[in-house]
């Protein structure tokens, strides 16, 4: 018997129709990522009695819970990467016609459930059903591809015998992965060139329920938090004057919280383009410091997305997927 | 049971939008309209960017044996409840008349057999 290899394997995706179902594989919905790190899997709870022993040894173990989590990590490619911001954002207004499409996917008080397949080297599927999108990270740097870290939450698995993908001959997705070399960006409204990475999180602080069985009852979404992180190189003073000084001329502290609004874009030609859109953000950080060995200033500046913006984020999608 | 439309954000179109808030799928085109009385889509429509939500205020019901309840209010603290009470006068007390009872009574055991 000769050991596996460990870069063959993909994870899949589809929202499913409500609670308890697990989706159906069909072309067209359900979308295949190959992993840049992280993966899906089960992950059980395990405790130990504590009681007393006529022997020193350690208690027993038993099953405290049986639930699904992981952070697949995948390349930003406009097909699949809908899925996970519709999964972490809930809401998808579709408009457009065969073959190009405009998903404008908003933020809402409730999320789908998604059920995800995982392959390992072409001898292990699993199935996991119930799952959730807790948290999504796309970031990139200068020259990098754009990737997304999803945080998935679930309720439970079935381990398959054959692959799932095949009946319905689900491709993995290959398309155009963005580059931050892509990039638009405008901060407070006006286009900058000056923003040489960026990393938006936003998190629904998804948590588990447990009842009275070895699998989770459910898991649901708390509060919702977006940050966004980015290098701005520093070339004057008005972003920093206008966080610690309240204006871009200020000389006085300021107790008020500076708010500006921020778009980063990634176009692949007319039809095919990632846009985030924070309405109003609030730096958290804006830190500007001299470098003894001679660097130029890069502020890594640090955001939070305001409530004030309505809505707080919105994720568009132009590419070829009808529906999700 | 709670409209759905578009509100004046959503792009005009010339075909419908479709919308999917998590899992409610629905497709509403200018003028048009959906109703449901599924709070987690109204919940949902309600925070949409795009959606304007209308929800109809109750009507009152004509049920013969409904009850009506009327809130209790209680009496503020400085309110006088006896209106037409004056306060007493040194003059108008009347001394209490002393006797030989005993001010406390005391039970005695003996008095039970």
């Amino acid at each position: 018997m000769a050991g596996l290899v460990g870069n063959v394997g993909w994870i899949m995706g589809k929202k499913q129709t409500a609670k308890g179902t697990l989706a159906t594989v069909t072309a067209g919905t359900t979308f295949k990522s190959a992993l840049v790190g992280g993966g899906l899997a089960p992950a059980r709870a395990i405790g130990q009695l504590s009681e007393t022993d006529a022997s020193r040894d350690q208690g027993v173990s038993y099953v405290q819970n049986e639930s699904i989590g992981g952070s697949p990590e995948i390349y930003a490619r406009d097909d699949a990467l809908g899925l996970y911001l519709l999964g972490v954002l809930g809401a998808d207004a579709i408009t457009g016609t065969t073959p190009n499409f405009t998903h404008t996917i908003t933020p809402s008080n409730t999320l789908p459930y998604i059920s995800f397949w995982r392959d390992v080297s072409d001898v292990l599927w699993e199935a996991f059903q119930d799952c959730k999108v807790s948290s999504v990270t796309i970031a990139a740097q200068a020259g990098q591809p754009l990737t997304a870290t999803a945080n998935i939450m679930g309720v439970s698995s079935t381990r398959l015998t054959t692959d799932p993908s095949t009946a319905a001959a689900i491709p993995l997705s290959s398309g155009f992965a963005y580059n931050f070399n892509n990039a638009t960006v405008q901060l407070g409204g006006g286009a900058t060139n000056l923003i040489s990475s960026f990393s938006l999180t936003i998190d629904n602080n998804v948590s588990n329920q447990q009842t009275d069985d070895v699998f989770l009852f459910d898991v649901v979404e708390g509060r919702r938090q977006v940050s966004l992180d980015f290098d701005l190189i520093f070339t004057n003073l008005n972003e920093y004057n206008s966080f610690h000084y309240g204006s871009t001329a200020g000389t006085a502290l300021s107790s008020a919280i500076y708010t500006t609004s921020a778009d980063f874009q990634f176009d692949n030609g007319a039809n095919n383009q990632v846009k985030f859109t924070l309405p109003s953000i609030a730096y958290s950080e804006f830190p500007v410091n001299v470098n003894p060995n001679g660097d130029p200033i890069v502020v890594s500046v640090r955001a939070v997305g305001m409530r004030s913006g309505s809505p707080i984020v919105t994720a568009t999608i132009k590419n070829q997927v009808a529906t999700y | 049971m709670a409209t759905i439309s578009l509100n004046d954000a959503a792009p005009k179109t010339d075909e419908p939008i479709r919308f999917a808030l998590a899992h409610t799928e629905f497709e509403l085109a200018a003028g048009s309209t959906v109703e449901t009385d599924d709070p987690e889509a109204i919940s949902n429509a309600e925070t949409h960017p795009w959606l304007a939500v209308e929800t109809p205020a109750p009507e009152p019901t004509n049920e013969v044996n409904a009850v009506e309840v009327v809130p209790t209010q209680a009496p503020a603290h400085d309110v006088d409840v006896f209106p037409e009470n004056t306060p007493l006068t040194t003059d108008e007390v009347e001394p209490v008349e002393q006797t030989d009872a005993p001010g406390v009574v005391q039970a005695d055991p003996k008095d039970s057999e």
